[in-house]
């Protein structure tokens, strides 16, 4: 069996061939310039299979694909998870109707526009 | 999904080969990647999320067939690691030794949501029937 696989495709490295890349896909949240931005790599979902929300100021990212089709014989899975739910309790408050959200080549970017509130307030001392 | 929690995170580095020097800048990833093979083909998926269609090349130098797979500059981002930082972005490379039994002039590159999958159709194997004469 090992010979057969061997044959078409033998991994350049031999990490390679262990397949220890289940990992769950990673997040990216940072404050800027008075908005929250976020990036999440989500390879291989479409727009209309992420699902967003924000309530109490946790931000919920949740996806579903379908799997895909399995023909034939498998040599190498390392791909990643078909759903993915994660969520963060945001570092600000921010304005919930104000939240754009964009898919691009598999990496789901967020900007939040925080919340007057959440700015410094300056307290004057009499 | 909580049995995810506390498991590696990060993209795993591509090892070069051994003696090797890298001769792009910034950090290079090996793609999670599902090789499945079928009767007349094999298919290979790879994540790549960032890559845009045209940062993809695929190379096939004798039998080592190498995947790129360049980040696009919009996804570069402030990934400067403030904030809450799961990953790093960079390049993706993986390489691969193939056989003599892929038909080089058919392989077939798709890009799709941040997705490679290559289609490496199989030659027809050329039966050579070697008849032994009486000496």
């Amino acid at each position: 069996m090992e010979q057969f696989i061997d044959r078409f495709f033998a991994p350049w490295m031999p990490e390679a061939a262990e397949g220890d890349l289940t990992v769950a896909y990673p997040v990216d949240i940072r404050e800027e310039d008075g908005k929250l931005a976020v990036d999440a790599e989500m390879p291989g979902f479409q727009k209309d299979e992420i699902d967003i929300s924000i309530d109490k100021g946790v931000l919920r990212i949740s996806a579903e694909r379908k799997p895909e089709e399995k023909k034939g014989k498998s040599h190498l899975e390392e791909r990643r998870y078909t759903r993915v739910e994660r969520a963060f309790t945001l570092p600000a408050p921010v304005d919930e109707s104000k939240v754009d959200a964009k898919l691009e080549d598999g990496v789901l970017h967020l900007e939040m526009p925080e919340t007057e509130e959440s700015k410094p307030k300056q307290i004057e001392v009499k | 999904m909580a049995e995810n929690k506390g498991q590696e995170i990060q993209k795993q580095e591509t090892q070069l080969q051994q003696g090797t020097e890298p001769t792009r800048e910034g950090r290079l990833f090996m793609p999670p990647t599902d090789i499945r093979e079928t009767n007349d083909s094999i298919v290979l998926t790879a994540d790549m999320p960032g890559v845009k269609p045209d940062g993809v090349d695929v190379t096939l130098e004798k039998d080592v067939l190498t995947v790129c797979g360049a980040v696009a500059d919009e996804h570069l981002g402030n990934h400067n690691g403030d904030g809450y930082a799961e990953y790093e972005v960079g390049n993706y490379q993986r390489s691969f030794a193939l056989s003599d039994e892929i038909d080089r002039d058919k392989i077939d590159a798709r890009m799709d949501n941040g997705v490679l999958t290559l289609t490496l159709p199989k030659t027809t194997p050329s039966q050579k029937r070697i008849e032994v004469k009486a000496g």
